[in-house]
C-alpha cells in the first residue's frame, strides 16, 4: 500500500532519515519503533507531505505522493495525527470532528452561505459520520463539551476520531499510547484492532512496548535514519541489532 | 439576534441623544458605520482565522476610488460605481493572495503592509490621469434611490446602517456555517487542517477576498456617503488608516463581529472627545494627538482586557 524508497532528509548537517527504505502491506497494522531521534517522525512527515524529501520516493497504492502537499496526500486516504495533540481549541468535540468528516465541501464558501440544498445534505451526512466515529472511540457522550474540557486521555480519542471522520485507507498514528495510563493503553489497543477490521490500514510510531507487539503485524526499526530491522513482533524481540540500538552496543 | 438590536440601537442613538447637534454627530455615527464595516472584514481575517492584514486600508480605498472613477470619470450610475468598489479590491486581494497566503505572522504582516505602501503610493502618482493624485477626486455626486437622492446626513446615515445590518447578518451566518468552523479550526491548528485533507491555502485566500471585498465597499461607501464630496489617499489609503482598523478589532474584541463595531465606535469617537485636550499636549503637530489617543487606548485595552472589549461568548470583559 505504501512504499517508500531511498528516502533522505538533512536538516543543517544531521541526517534525520537517511536513505530509508520500507513498505506498508494494505489491511495489516505496522509499527515504525526505534530509539528517539531515529527519524520516526521525520518520515512521518514526509510520507504526509508536511516535510520535503531531499532524495527519494513515496508511493501509495502505487502513486507517488512524494511531492504532494499535505491536503493532496490526505485526499488520497492517507491520514494522520500528531504526537502532540492537535486540537481544534474553542470549538467543541463534535465541531473537531466535524472538520475531518466534511473535507469534500467545508472548504466552499459561498453555498455555506447560502446554505444550499447540497450544503445541507453534506451536512447532515458529516453530522451522521462524525457521531459515528465520535462513538466509535468512544466518546459519543462528550460530543457537545468544548475541546478544552477533555483530559488528555480523551483528546487522543478524539484526534483518532477526527481522523477516521476523514475516512483513511491509511492512517498514521504518531505515538497515539504517549502519556497514556496502562488502562487508557489498553482501550486503545482494542480500537485500533477495531479500526483495523474495518479495513483501515494502520502505519503507528509508539514507544510502548505492551502497546506494539500487542496490536502489529509487522514491526520496522529504525535507528539513525534507517531501517535497521523489520518482521513479526516476536522476530524483533530477539533480533540482536534491534536489542543494541535500544540498549547501546 | 440580540447583538443585532445592539447593533441597530447603537447607530440610531445618536438621533436622539444629541438632538442640539445633530448634524455633527450623525455624521460621525455615518462614518463609524463605514469603519465598523471594515473592521467587520478584520474581524474575519484577524479574529477568526487567524490572518494578519496591515493593507485593509488599501482595499478601502481602491473601493472609494472604484467609485469615484467610475461615477466621476466615466459618468457610470454611482450604484455600478459601488458595486465595483467591492469587485476591484476583490480581485486585487485575489491576485496579492495568491503569492501571500502561505505567508505567516510577521511575514505575512510586512507583506500587507508593503501591499498598502505601494497601493497608496500608485493612487498618489495619478496613473493614466485616473485617480488625481495626491489632490484626489472631487465632485462626486451621490446615489439616488426610487427618485430620492441620498445626499443628506439622515439619508446617508440610513443607507450605512442597512449596508451594515446586511453585511453584519452575511458575515454572522458564514461564521455560523461549516465554513466558519473551518476558519477558526485554521487558526487554531494549521496543520491539524491540512492533515484532513483541506486545502489550507485556499480557506485562507477566500476569507482574504470576502474580507478585502467588504472592506471595499465600506470604501465605495465612504466615497458616497462622507459629508465631504472628494476623496484623495490620505483619507482613505494611508497606512495609518490600515492601522487604526487594526486598532478597532483589538479592542473591540477579535473574535466578535459586534466587537469590530464597538472597536469602530471608541477609535471614531474617543479623539472627537478629547480633542479639547490636545491644547495641552505639546505636540508639534496636533493631528499627532490622535494617534497617541490610538496608543494609549491599545496598551490600555491589552494589559486590562487583552481579548477586547467584548469577548467571544459575549459577556463583557470586566476590568
Amino acid at each position: 500500500m505504501l512504499r517508500v524508497e531511498g528516502l533522505s532528509k538533512t536538516f543543517f548537517k544531521l541526517k534525520a532519515v537517511d536513505g530509508l527504505n520500507l513498505c506498508v502491506k494494505e489491511g495489516g497494522i505496522t509499527a515504525l519503533i526505534g530509539p528517539n531521534g531515529a527519524g520516526k517522525t521525520t518520515t512521518f512527515n514526509m510520507i504526509t507531505g508536511f516535510l520535503k524529501p531531499d532524495h527519494g520516493r513515496i508511493r501509495l497504492e502505487g502513486k507517488d505522493i512524494t511531492h504532494r502537499r499535505p491536503h493532496g496526500v490526505a485526499r488520497l486516504g492517507c491520514i494522520r495525527t500528531f504526537q502532540g495533540v492537535e486540537a481544534f481549541g474553542g470549538m467543541s468535540v463534535l465541531e473537531n470532528v466535524l472538520i475531518g468528516a466534511s473535507r469534500a465541501y467545508c472548504n466552499h464558501m459561498l453555498p455555506a452561505l447560502a446554505r444550499t440544498p447540497g450544503y445541507r445534505r453534506h451536512e447532515r451526512q458529516a453530522r451522521a459520520e462524525a457521531q459515528a466515529a465520535l462513538e466509535l472511540v468512544g466518546l459519543a457522550e462528550a460530543a457537545g463539551a468544548p475541546v478544552a474540557a477533555l483530559g488528555f486521555g480523551q483528546l487522543r480519542l478524539m484526534e483518532i476520531a477526527r481522523a477516521l471522520a476523514a475516512d483513511p485507507k491509511l492512517l498514521l498514528l504518531d505515538e497515539p499510547g504517549a502519556g497514556l495510563n496502562s488502562h487508557e493503553v489498553e482501550d486503545l489497543t482494542a480500537l485500533l484492532k477495531a479500526v483495523n477490521t474495518r479495513g483501515t490500514t494502520i502505519f503507528i510510531i509508539d514507544h510502548d512496548m505492551q502497546l506494539i507487539m500487542g496490536i502489529s503485524d509487522t514491526v520496522i526499526v529504525m535507528d539513525r535514519g534507517a531501517c535497521i530491522a523489520q518482521g513479526t513482533p516476536e522476530q524483533i524481540q530477539t533480533d540482536q541489532a534491534v536489542i543494541a540500538a535500544y540498549l547501546g552496543d | 439576534m440580540k447583538r443585532l438590536f445592539i447593533l441597530v440601537v447603537l447607530m440610531f442613538a445618536p438621533l436622539v441623544l444629541f438632538r442640539g447637534s445633530m448634524a455633527y454627530y450623525l455624521s460621525l455615527m455615518t462614518m463609524t458605520g463605514i469603519s465598523a464595516i471594515v473592521a467587520i472584514s478584520l474581524n474575519l481575517l484577524l479574529g477568526y482565522t487567524g490572518q494578519i492584514s496591515l493593507c485593509h486600508a488599501a482595499f478601502f480605498g481602491l473601493g472609494a476610488y472604484a467609485a469615484a472613477i467610475a461615477s466621476v470619470n466615466f459618468s457610470l450610475n454611482p450604484w455600478i460605481g459601488l458595486a465595483l468598489s467591492g469587485v476591484l479590491p476583490a480581485g486585487v486581494a485575489l491576485l496579492v493572495g495568491l503569492p501571500t497566503v502561505r505567508l505567516k505572522e510577521h511575514y505575512l504582516a510586512m507583506a500587507t503592509l508593503g501591499i498598502g505602501v505601494i497601493v497608496y503610493a500608485v493612487l498618489r502618482a495619478n496613473p493614466f490621469g485616473a485617480t488625481g493624485g495626491p489632490g484626489g477626486i472631487f465632485a462626486i455626486p451621490s446615489l439616488g434611490f426610487m427618485g430620492l437622492t441620498i445626499d443628506n446626513d439622515i439619508s446617508r446615515h440610513v443607507l450605512v446602517t442597512a449596508v451594515l445590518i446586511a453585511v453584519y447578518i452575511l458575515c454572522e451566518s458564514l461564521i455560523r456555517s461549516r465554513f466558519g468552523s473551518l476558519m477558526q479550526a485554521v487558526h487554531a491548528s494549521p496543520r491539524a487542517v491540512s492533515s484532513l485533507g483541506i486545502d489550507l491555502e485556499a480557506a485562507k485566500l477566500k476569507v482574504f477576498v470576502l474580507s478585502a471585498a467588504l472592506a471595499g465597499l465600506a470604501g465605495g461607501l465612504y466615497c458616497f456617503c462622507s459629508p465631504l464630496s472628494y476623496i484623495n489617499p490620505d483619507d482613505v489609503a494611508s497606512v495609518m488608516l490600515s492601522v487604526k482598523f487594526i486598532v478597532m478589532v483589538v479592542i473591540g474584541g477579535s473574535m466578535s463581529l459586534l466587537g469590530g463595531v464597538i472597536g469602530a465606535l471608541v477609535v471614531t469617537w474617543l479623539p472627537e472627545f478629547l480633542r479639547t485636550l490636545s491644547a495641552w499636549v505639546p505636540l508639534a503637530n496636533p493631528n499627532d494627538f490622535e494617534a497617541v489617543i490610538y496608543g494609549v487606548v491599545l496598551i490600555a485595552t491589552l494589559i486590562y482586557a487583552p481579548q477586547g472589549l467584548i469577548r467571544p461568548g459575549g459577556a463583557r470583559a470586566q476590568g
